[in-house]
């Protein structure tokens, strides 16, 4: 705002106003006298709230009411429940992870299984072809060897 | 209609901007306390009165998500008070997701809660679902006051992956007070002890923790004086009415760890000293090794400098910077200002997604 605001002087002021009050605060209130004081205060409030506390329990198990202290215990067991399946979560997500790993270790083993398959249809193959190649020779030797013993008997009729 | 000085210097009321201050603070005054309006969120965990709420980026830039903890002693709502100008808002559009455990109010149930249940059982467990909730390999925790105190515990004793530590106006040491000398030595030496009205009340009444707060400020006229100055400001006045609000809505407080809180650390002050037990394991904050930062305000109203300035040699990071910003305790949650403080130093050390 480009305009004067009427009230920033008077900002000033209260903040001014207040450091010192703050100041003088601060140190009026260190001193020893306060401290017990406080500490009596604080005694005496802690044994009136027992003393309530102890009536009140009293009073509640003669009218057999529920206090609120039954009502926290009833919420601690929902309390113990949400903690177990809060660790169940966990334990299943462990599972999640390691069935994950699992699987993925899995896949690597199956991949190196296809490889080797692969591999071994590939030399299946060439051993095949070089049986077949083998085969063909052996044929021809057969061939061969008939043709010989063909010339073997042919000389003797040529002899009468 | 603009205001016209006079001679003598005497501003000359503006009618009608009269008329809008007094209209609104007459509303003030009389209407209900505003609903708070949050940004968008999901609740991703729930344990008794704690809730851990997701705020998911509009825009995600980093992939490492924030993990807000905020003060044991007071709403968590104030990090995330409107949707502009919040805390939670901010970093939303800086392009973190943000995760906030609000600790709820404790009930006659959970009278037996310890700091040891606060840090196990709900702040590590939430930390680690955010964790797996975001599907990210590392987290950074963020810390404010007591929840700062709690983060830097949780840092030192567990193993989850935290990359950076953010604590902002965080109570470490406490062998000093905001409260004059002769009651801090009353309660280092044991003259006052809160052991049997803890006891006696279960849970402390939030009107309890109300008076102390408004205790510490003494005379508080400021901020009554601030919505009368600038009362014809439709959008301060309701700013102020949130922050009003978060004010007088205190929270209980559990007996067995007010206690603690008064027994361990205002009268033996055992965190710095290095006698801290939590869950029966010492706390060691020379465990922490992360990328730290440590912001403390300026006009800090509830924690000196001098109480979070020990953490910076008690650490063992080696990235570790210290930042001392002009603003108050509240007021650099209120405005938002946190999240534009933090941002330089976080942006460098968060995963940026590509």
């Amino acid at each position: 705002m480009s305009e004067m605001n009427p009230y920033d002087s008077f900002r000033q002021l209260s903040e001014m106003l207040e450091k010192g009050l703050n100041g003088l605060l601060f140190q009026s209130i260190n001193n020893n006298p306060l401290i017990q004081v406080t500490k009596l205060g604080i005694e005496a409030n802690s044994r009136y709230i027992e003393l309530l506390k102890r009536n009140r329990e009293l009073m509640a198990s003669y009218m057999n009411l529920p206090t609120k202290n039954d009502v926290a215990n009833a919420v601690k067991q929902t309390m113990q429940a949400e903690e177990k399946i809060d660790i169940l979560e966990e334990q299943i997500w462990n599972l999640q992870d390691s069935f994950a790993l699992a699987t993925q270790e899995q896949n690597k083993v199956l991949g190196e299984i296809l490889e080797f398959t692969k591999h071994i249809h590939f030399e299946w193959q060439k051993t095949s072809q070089e049986l077949a190649a083998l085969s063909e020779m052996k044929n021809e030797f057969e061939e061969m060897k008939k043709l010989l013993q063909k010339d073997k008997e042919e000389p003797v009729l040529v002899a009468k | 209609m603009m205001a016209v000085k006079s001679l003598v210097n005497i501003p000359v009321l503006n009618l009608e901007s009269e008329k809008k201050r007094w209209n609104n603070i007459y509303k003030v005054l009389s209407e209900p306390k505003p609903d708070i309006e949050s940004t968008p969120r999901k609740a991703v965990w729930k344990k008794g009165k704690a809730v851990l709420w997701y705020h998911a980026a509009p825009e995600k830039k980093y992939s490492t998500p924030l993990f807000l903890v905020y003060s044991l002693l007071n709403k968590a709502y104030i990090l995330d008070i409107s949707e502009e100008g919040s805390v939670v808002g901010n970093l939303t559009k800086q392009g973190y997701d943000v995760y906030l455990l609000d600790w709820g109010s404790p009930g006659l149930e959970d009278k037996d809660l310890t700091l040891d249940n606060y840090l196990i059982d709900y702040l590590e467990v939430a930390v680690k679902r955010a964790i797996r909730h975001s599907a990210a390999k590392e987290i950074s925790l963020v810390g404010y006051c007591i929840g700062g105190m709690l983060s830097a515990m949780l840092t030192s004793l567990t193993d989850l992956p935290i990359k950076n530590l953010i604590l902002a106006a965080v109570p470490i040491d406490y062998s000093n007070a905001i409260i004059p000398n002769k009651w801090v030595k009353a309660l280092q030496n044991g003259t006052l002890n809160f052991d049997r009205f803890a006891d006696a009340y279960e849970v402390i009444p939030s009107e309890f923790l109300y008076a102390i707060f408004m205790a510490l400020q003494g005379f508080n006229v400021g901020p009554t004086v601030n919505l009368v100055t600038r009362a014809h400001d439709q959008k301060y006045v309701d700013k102020w009415r949130n922050m009003d609000k978060w004010m007088k809505d205190a929270v209980t407080f559990s007996g067995a760890a007010f206690k603690q809180m008064m027994n361990d650390l205002y009268k033996d002050n055992k965190l710095v000293k290095g006698e801290m037990k939590i869950g029966g394991q010492k706390v060691d904050l020379s465990n922490i090794k992360c990328s730290t930062l440590v912001i403390t305000s300026t006009r800090d109203e509830l924690v000196l400098e001098s109480q979070s300035l020990p953490i910076m040699d008690l650490i063992s990071s080696v990235d570790k910077t210290y930042q001392h910003v002009e603003a108050g305790h509240v007021s650099l949650c209120l405005t938002g200002q946190f999240a534009f403080a933090i941002d330089p130093w976080l942006s460098t050390r968060s995963t940026r997604l590509i």
